[in-house]
């Protein structure tokens, strides 16, 4: 007994010990900790004690897109609306209502006034909740879990966290996608997302699919991308966003805020184009289911964006994303703006943001810029700075090229380019191009015309100007997009610097 | 189920005190049930080879048991080495085996890659060992099968050692272990530091090392030998912390494992580094392989040695994986090994007093080439080795360089003084004989370095491949 005594009053003084570590740790070691490893609770601990209204999203708030000249997020823009009040973006790249729940727990008290929580459609489904990137997620929020700091680190490096392998991962999806019945009030041919799948991608193994335009092919792709992603019907009882977003909002509740749950838009226009009714019938129907659960809950504030965005505000073409460009993410955060004004009555400023698609694009190639294929910058030549775009002998075929949406372009207004840049040849003859392009829409697809760089070569490794003005086609403005750029398929390397391109009003034309 | 995870922090307390809760009969039957529990959550099916290796030389034992002349034990002995090494072979060797003849001789054999069972090349030596002992009648064979499978897949050493003797384990496995405060401090203090010197100092250099490895053209001399000494001590960290663990895990129940490791770092001589590195590898191929072969080529006096020594290491090259990498470092340290033998015909090595000036001298040079040896353990490819050797000795202008944060050097540091405090002494001893305040800063320390600083990335044990 004397022995069990021993061991006992030793295990309490360790006990203790642990205890005092733990403080130690917690006060002088952990917000290091997290800012080295937890992106999304590094982000937290930036704007916790400075933010009166927390925007808490995934990817939705920012831009990488290079179409967009105003790279404001989402959460900014509403700041504006809001001069006196500081809206603090939490804003973390596939993270869900799961991660958002432990990142709002340790919001400090008071805290925040309002939280604004976006709500993603997608998060619900199969693919999302199964997917490779949760292992990487779930380690990132180790730290923020609940529990005695010291003790979470050390989880942390016992890696004691749900670390599926990919595969395992996979198959839950695929699971889902072969056993979730999917159920309409009329007769529909697919019982699962297997099935129509199948059935949307079955062109693909025609003959005919060799003769399909290179558009056609990618719209397969992207629709069935749809159905994977959109086609599925929110359990209330068994999908775990709900169970997250159940606890976000009791945790809303608990702590006092004022909790504005934003649907955010999805693009149903080309989800129905590729896809059908039936899609948008399942993402009408998940939005009622989540409406009904969330919009009545005391302190809930839900803003349903869901179908608020064109085709046009969209940034990815090839993924069902919800990236927006900058009118989706002005519109956007006018609609939440206007949605919480009843929190903060008498408080909201109309900003009066700037047009900020000018009709005249400059490029010195120094990398400042947001245009494509700005990987091609390279220093061994240049024209003014330290850099020009490279093409040719690397194998790179396209330069720096500018592209914008047509929608966000004032079509009516302009119908000429003036386009002009240096360029040096590293031998001769060397063959390129710059070309002007409209792509998307069907009948957009065929308007492509170029100009070519090869006239005027003083001699290799010299410097020459081009410059020219072309008029353009009318039918631009059926276009979804227009793109200029510097192309050569040749071995010569050839460099270009400081580009400009002005799309001309009619009157100078 | 491995040391550095959350399920054996429960696991380990849960057969601790049920240990001590059961009578001393029936613990036998708890450590098995534990043993196989443990193994069984890697992959369950791979038990079938741990039964089948036990109940093989349970059955072998007691047959040469019954028969006192050597001559009529033989063909039990033969029957066992047989299967346990055929064990071995089909699945560690055979797909290397069959790949390296097809390279080298054309032929067309089926390369067959099976995975590989956790720890089967610690445990089957380890029950080689007893099979041999009871033919050479060192050791009597074990009548109960119970205490002898728990022998063979004893949870705490059984998958990266140390390879016991059944003199040894065996025979404390049916010794009544009462509750003692002494073993319950001294597992404690081995545990810590095995977790410190683990998951803080191994796993901390390991991404240093392993950035310089998966491109090591990009780098040049400073890069190179920097990773060349981070790699020493990880798998010097890595290697004992498993050990610490382990013999801490068994010193909660009583049980004292073998030494495994005595500041190899600090060696003043090859044969000295020897004696202090993985010593129970070291003392199996010494006992079963290298005496016995050097017998036979006594003949040749000092030369058949030097040829014992050479083949021995290269075979402990090979032991460790099926791979020309390990067998280039076996050869190395067969090569040095056996020139400082050969040496000492005409210059008198002999072993300083400890931190004399001789000493202090020559731990740098042993280090050196002990850190030097291990790059073909950590290259995986030979190519890859002699890459890093170009870099080190032909520096690569065009390089770039690994990132390094203080932290890793800075466990890594205190990993060193504890080294040196614990030289030719058990760490828990050491500890164990401070006074009351600096035992428990020792602990706080340790501790907070444990709970809080541990690598974040998964870096298996290095020896569990094996």
């Amino acid at each position: 007994m004397g022995e069990l005594k021993k061991i006992a009053l030793k295990g309490l003084l360790l006990l203790a010990m642990l205890a005092g570590l733990n403080a130690a740790y917690e006060h002088w070691v952990m917000p290091i900790h997290i800012a080295e490893h937890s992106e999304a609770g590094k982000i937290l601990y930036a704007v916790m004690d400075t933010s009166d209204i927390y925007y808490v999203s995934e990817s939705s708030n920012y831009t990488s897109s290079p179409l967009d000249l105003d790279k404001r997020r989402i959460s900014d823009f509403l700041n504006a609306y809001y001069p006196k009040h500081r809206v603090g973006a939490i804003s973390v790249g596939a993270h869900h209502a799961g991660n958002f729940y432990k990142l709002l727990c340790n919001a400090p008290s008071p805290g925040p006034k309002t939280v604004i929580l976006t709500i993603n459609m997608r998060s619900f489904d199969a693919s999302w909740i199964n997917s490779k990137l949760e292992t990487a997620l779930q380690r990132g929020m180790m730290l923020l879990n609940p529990g005695p700091g010291i003790w979470r680190r050390f989880m942390l490096s016992l890696r004691e966290y749900e670390k599926k392998t990919v595969e395992e991962r996979h198959q839950d999806v695929l699971k889902q996608w072969t056993y979730d019945t999917l159920r309409f009030p009329y007769p529909f041919p697919y019982a699962n997302v297997k099935d129509w799948d199948s059935a949307l991608a079955r062109p693909a193994y025609t003959k005919e699919y060799a003769s399909f335009s290179q558009v056609q092919k990618q719209e397969i792709t992207l629709g069935c991308h749809f159905v994977k992603n959109f086609a599925f019907q929110i359990n209330t009882e068994t999908n775990p966003r709900i169970h997250d977003f159940d606890r976000i909002v009791a945790l809303a509740q608990k702590r006092g805020w004022n909790l504005v749950m934003v649907l955010i838009p999805e693009n149903v226009e080309t989800g129905e184009r590729l896809v059908g009714k039936d899609l948008l019938f399942l993402m009408r129907q998940n939005r009622d289911i989540l409406y009904e659960r969330y919009a009545k809950q005391p302190g809930v504030t839900f803003v349903d964006q869901l179908e608020a965005l064109p085709d046009a505000d969209f940034s990815d073409r090839d993924w069902p994303n919800e990236h927006y460009l900058e009118h989706g993410r002005r519109l956007l955060a006018d609609r939440i703006a206007h949605a919480i004004s009843p929190l903060y009555p008498g408080e909201m400023q109309i900003p009066k943001f700037e047009s900020t698609l000018p009709k005249l694009f400059v490029n010195d190639c120094e990398g400042g810029t947001t245009w494509m294929n700005m990987e091609t910058l390279d220093d061994a030549h240049a024209h003014g700075g330290k850099r020009a775009s490279r093409i040719g002998a690397g194998g790179v075929q396209y330069g720096v090229a500018l592209a914008h949406q047509v929608a966000h372009l004032d079509t009516n207004a302009i119908d000429s380019l003036d386009f002009s840049c240096w360029v040096l040849a590293d031998a001769l003859p060397f063959k390129a191009i710059v070309a002007w392009q409209a792509v998307g829409g069907s009948e957009a697809e065929s308007l492509w015309q170029s100009f070519s760089l090869t006239d005027g070569v003083p001699a290799a490794k010299t410097w020459y100007p081009v410059h020219f003005r072309v008029p353009l086609w009318p039918e631009l403005k059926k276009a979804r997009m227009f793109k200029v750029y510097p192309y050569t398929k040749g071995e010569v390397s050839i460099w270009i610097d400081d580009i400009r391109v002005e799309l001309l009003p009619k009157k100078a034309a | 189920m491995t040391f550095n995870s959350f399920t054996f922090l429960w696991f380990l307390p849960l057969v601790v005190v049920s240990y001590y809760l059961l009578p001393g009969r029936w613990r036998w039957v708890l450590v098995l049930v534990a043993s196989y529990t443990f193994y069984m959550f890697w992959r369950p099916e791979y038990i079938v080879l741990v039964v089948g290796t036990t109940l093989v030389d349970y059955w072998v034992g007691l047959q040469m048991g019954r028969r006192e002349a050597v001559r009529k034990r033989l063909p039990f002995l033969l029957l066992s080495l047989f299967l346990n090494l055929g064990l071995l072979i089909t699945f560690k060797y055979l797909g290397f085996l069959s790949a390296s003849s097809n390279r080298f001789l054309g032929t067309e054999f089926p390369v067959l890659t099976l995975l590989l069972p956790l720890g089967i090349s610690f445990h089957t030596f380890q029950s080689l060992a007893y099979v041999i002992d009871v033919y050479r009648g060192k050791v009597a064979p074990e009548r109960h099968l119970g205490y002898f499978a728990v022998f063979v897949a004893y949870f705490p050493q059984m998958v990266a050692g140390p390879i016991e003797r059944y003199d040894g384990l065996g025979a404390q496995l049916k010794e009544a272990h009462p509750l003692l405060y002494e073993n319950f401090a001294a597992g404690f203090r081995l545990m810590l530091f095995g977790f410190f010197a683990k998951i803080v100092v191994a796993d901390n250099l390991a991404p240093i090392v392993e950035t310089y490895y998966n491109t090591p053209l990009q780098y040049g001399r400073m890069d190179a030998a920097i990773a060349v000494f981070a790699y020493a001590w990880q798998i010097y960290g890595d290697f004992w912390g498993y050990t610490l663990i382990a013999t801490g895990a068994a010193r909660l129940m009583g049980v004292r494992l073998a030494m495994n490791f005595k500041n190899p770092y600090l060696a003043s001589s090859i044969t000295d580094f020897w004696q202090r590195w993985h010593i129970s590898l070291t003392s199996w191929f010494r006992d079963y392989f290298f005496t016995p072969l050097a017998l036979q080529l006594r003949s040749l006096r000092r030369w058949g040695i030097a040829i014992s020594l050479l083949i021995t290491y290269l075979l402990s090259g090979f032991w460790h994986g099926a791979n020309w990498n390990f067998i280039l470092w076996g050869s190395i340290w067969g090569v040095l090994y056996t020139m400082e033998f050969m040496l000492m015909r005409f210059i008198r090595i002999t072993t300083p007093k400890p931190w004399s000036w001789q000493h202090l001298l020559r731990i740098p040079l042993v280090f050196i080439v002990a850190a030097l040896v291990m790059v073909p353990f950590r290259s995986g490819k030979v190519y890859v080795a002699l890459q890093t050797y170009q870099t080190l000795l032909f520096d690569n202008a065009d390089s770039k360089s690994i990132a390094l944060g203080i932290g890793p050097w800075l466990f890594l540091g205190i990993f060193i003084l504890a080294d040196i405090a614990f030289f030719n002494r058990d760490p828990a001893e050491v500890i164990g004989k401070q006074h009351f305040l600096l035992r428990w800063v020792v602990y706080a320390v340790l501790a907070f370095l444990v709970l809080g600083f541990g690598a974040v990335q998964e870096v298996p044990f290095i020896y569990f491949q094996f």
